[in-house]
């Protein structure tokens, strides 16, 4: 079963292309060159893979992968 | 039980095409830029002195013509940005076409409003209080927009797009027997003109003209509009006893591909089910989805049988949907956006 960073790194793959090295969850956003508008489709992307809804304020503060993926964990959890 | 049926179709867009490289030298942004944002490539753009009746006219006759009819009881203009205050245009359009007396009112629910003048047409016809209506979506943002705005300068072009309805039965190919539509006021800021109302007017300021520009927030429009347009589409096609998977063509409002591409993400369909003609009109507003009709007509990609969902979103909020099975109609010549 994939784990999370590997769901969120199939949805970023779909949205922008990933440096030829890959990514880890300690990589910038940033050096991926993401938009507004391209945060907003990763956001309905992430949705859509987790089945869950995703703040769009949450998705501001982001910075790394590694916070996609806390944010979508946040999610998903009960509490 | 009577139903209204769609049985005829057509556009208009004013000559003078804007293409991104001139509105990009001016705001200092490129063709690529405006491409990748929003799949817009160019737009049709009103000369001075020309109006929303001046393009709702022409694509008024446009339809009846392709209806094969001269006239219909009712007009229903759906616009945004009307020739005056007060009156409505729609009168004057329906004088123009020579239906002196005809019932004729403006609807404003901006961007969706093609799809509440639809509904409103039918109802006029399911009521009977028509026999037959022309619905008519006409816009000239380049009137609200600021010159200056490199963000929503580019998104936003002219045009007139119009339908007739006539009365038929809920079986006939064509027929409109589902509707879905919606508002939210809360967030009348999200995309607005603040000046020149009573708002504004009844605090005796003079109209201040910055405010007669239209403003727009980006992201939130974005969001409302994808999950909106796809709540909607699903509440339509559940109405009309049909499956997501049924749906042949999605005519959505054309605001920014990126929107349509994440509407159709989200009903888990395709893209090959998208008609768009946005890379050469831009956002029409309430035209957009009878421009895109007719383009997709020309096309080919609307085909006669086809399950065709119509679905949009504008200022208000506003958003409306409506699904039906593609009837035989006949385009006039030279029905096309270059």
């Amino acid at each position: 079963m994939s784990t999370n960073l590997e769901r969120v790194r199939k949805v970023l793959a779909g949205h922008c292309e990933l440096p030829p090295q890959g990514i880890d969850a300690q990589t910038s956003l940033v050096a991926l060159d993401l938009d507004s508008l391209t945060m907003m489709e990763i956001g309905f992307g992430l949705e859509r893979e987790f089945r869950t809804s995703v703040d769009d304020d949450a998705l501001s503060d982001v910075t790394t992968v590694g916070d996609l993926v806390r944010i979508v964990e946040s999610c998903l959890s009960p509490g | 039980m009577t139903a209204a049926v769609l049985s005829g179709l057509g556009g208009w867009l004013p000559p003078r095409v804007v293409t991104n490289e001139e509105v990009g030298r001016e705001l200092g942004v490129t063709d690529e830029w405006i491409r990748r944002r929003t799949g817009i490539g160019r737009r049709h753009v009103c000369d001075p002195g020309t109006s929303t009746s001046d393009l709702a006219v022409r694509a008024g006759a446009r339809a009846l013509s392709s209806a094969g009819v001269e006239a219909t009881d009712a007009v229903v203009l759906a616009t945004a940005t009307p020739d005056h205050q007060i009156p409505g245009t729609a009168p004057a359009v329906a004088a123009r076409l020579g239906m002196t007396g005809a019932i004729a009112f403006d609807v404003n629910a901006v961007c969706t409003g093609f799809v509440y003048a639809l509904a409103t047409g039918t109802a006029l016809v399911r009521g009977g209080l028509a026999e037959s209506v022309l619905v008519i979506g006409a816009d000239t943002f380049s009137t609200v927009l600021d010159p200056a705005d490199p963000v929503v300068r580019p998104l936003f072009g002219d045009g007139a797009g119009a339908v007739v309805l006539r009365a038929g039965t809920p079986e006939e190919p064509g027929a409109l027997n589902a509707f879905d539509l919606g508002s939210d006021g809360r967030h009348e800021d999200f995309i607005i003109v603040p000046s020149g109302g009573s708002r504004q007017r009844s605090g005796g300021r003079p109209t201040d003209p910055v405010g007669s520009y239209m403003t727009m927030r980006g992201r939130e429009v974005f969001r409302a509009a994808v999950s909106r347009m796809a709540e909607s589409s699903r509440t339509v096609l559940a109405e009309a006893g049909r499956d997501v998977t049924s749906v042949d063509r999605v005519v959505g409002h054309q605001a920014n591909i990126r929107i349509l591409r994440a509407v159709a993400d989200r009903l888990e369909l395709p893209e090959d089910r998208l008609i768009s003609n946005i890379d050469r009109v831009g956002n029409t507003s309430a035209a957009s989805i009878p421009l895109a009709l007719a383009d997709g007509l020309a096309e080919g990609g609307v085909k006669e049988g086809a399950t065709v969902l119509l679905t949009a979103f504008g200022a208000g909020l506003t958003w409306g949907s409506t699904v039906l099975e593609w009837p035989e109609i006949l385009l006039n010549e030279g029905e096309m956006t270059p």
